[in-house]
């Protein structure tokens, strides 16, 4: 009864440490997730006329250049992050590192390709450094927070 | 010393790391691996600084911060001395400046980290902020040091492979005196 007790408590306590708002990696998966599946929608509203894979793409915002692909990727992105943030911490968290690595590998490969045939993401300057400074981010925060030592865990 | 400041020192640390790594291309072969080595070794730190619960060597990460700006300031200063541009190299100026930006921001951090827990003060080590402060701070952050270093990154490919060899502005302006 005393073990029940305690492991009740315990799971309580861990559900409470594990909410959303407790946790970087859930909010921060949640609150870029639906900021990408919203620029994937609003992308394709900038991108009517232009082909699937074209070069020279259309200006969202009037800042960032997207093309058809471009705009199923941050689609992809968006829906991924999103539903592990909503899922839990774990899922939050191995998400939120792989799409960091990805887009820093994407926001340096973006610089060389830019005028290029290989640009098939319709990359400008302004997606490179949204790439960069959104891979940074979600990198720190998967490497950084909510990291479990020895029991206790730490939300940062 | 707090988390978001550990954090915002290991951004910037990636972002010096990223520009050396970029700064290969085009570089003579010594300077190249010299640039390459530095590069790996930033990125590497930055990422065990993220991942863990204090800065890795501080110290020694203090003197390698400095320690390009210092060797950048030598070299310029010889080569001017000396008259001999073309003992220099060509690597594109903004990439270095914002270079030297960073290293110096990320030098200047960790002094005054180390210089108040000499003295005991300053935020304890592994101090939880509050999730959404965390977050923002790493936002604003994270955007400030994209926007540094994708323009530097950006001129590195730009003196590295777009404009065709002999062409590209080098380190030093051609100030009429190549006649000499």
């Amino acid at each position: 009864m005393i073990t029940r007790q305690t492991g009740d408590s315990a799971r309580f306590t861990a559900r409470k440490e594990y909410a959303m708002t407790k946790s970087p990696n859930r909010l921060l998966g949640v609150i870029f997730g639906a900021v990408y599946v919203l620029v994937g929608l609003l992308g394709f509203t900038v991108t009517a006329g232009v082909d699937f894979l074209s070069t020279d793409g259309g200006l969202l915002l009037g800042i960032f250049e997207v093309n058809p692909l471009h705009n199923i990727a941050h689609l992809l992105i968006g829906a991924a992050l999103l539903i592990a943030g909503v899922r839990g911490v774990r899922p939050a968290k191995t998400v939120n590192g792989v799409v960091g690595a990805a887009y820093l590998l994407l926001g340096i490969i973006g610089l060389f390709i830019i005028d290029s045939a290989a640009n098939i993401l319709a990359l400008n300057g302004a997606d490179n450094v949204l790439h960069f400074g959104s891979a940074i981010v979600l990198l720190a925060v998967a490497l950084g927070a909510d990291k479990v030592t020895a029991g206790r865990r730490s939300t940062v | 010393m707090s988390t978001i400041t550990r954090t915002w020192i290991a951004f910037a640390a990636l972002g010096t790391g990223t520009i050396h790594l970029a700064l290969v291309i085009g570089a003579p072969l010594p300077l190249g691996i010299a640039l390459g080595a530095l590069g790996v070794t930033e990125v590497l730190w930055s990422l065990f600084a993220m991942a863990g619960s204090r800065l890795p060597a501080p110290r020694l990460a203090l003197l390698g911060a400095m320690a390009p700006i210092v060797l950048g300031a030598v070299v310029l200063f010889a080569a001017v001395s000396l008259d001999a541009p073309a003992a220099g190299f060509r690597l594109p100026l903004l990439a270095l400046a914002i270079t030297a930006v960073l290293e110096f921001a990320i030098a200047t951090a960790i002094a005054v980290s180390l210089r108040r827990s000499a003295h005991g003060a300053g935020a304890p080590e592994n101090a939880v902020p509050h999730t959404g402060r965390y977050l923002v701070a790493l936002l604003v952050a994270g955007m400030a040091v994209a926007s540094l270093v994708t323009p530097a990154l950006a001129a590195t490919e730009a003196g590295g492979a777009a404009v065709p060899h002999g062409e590209h502005p080098g380190f030093f302006v051609d100030n009429g005196h190549s006649g000499h």
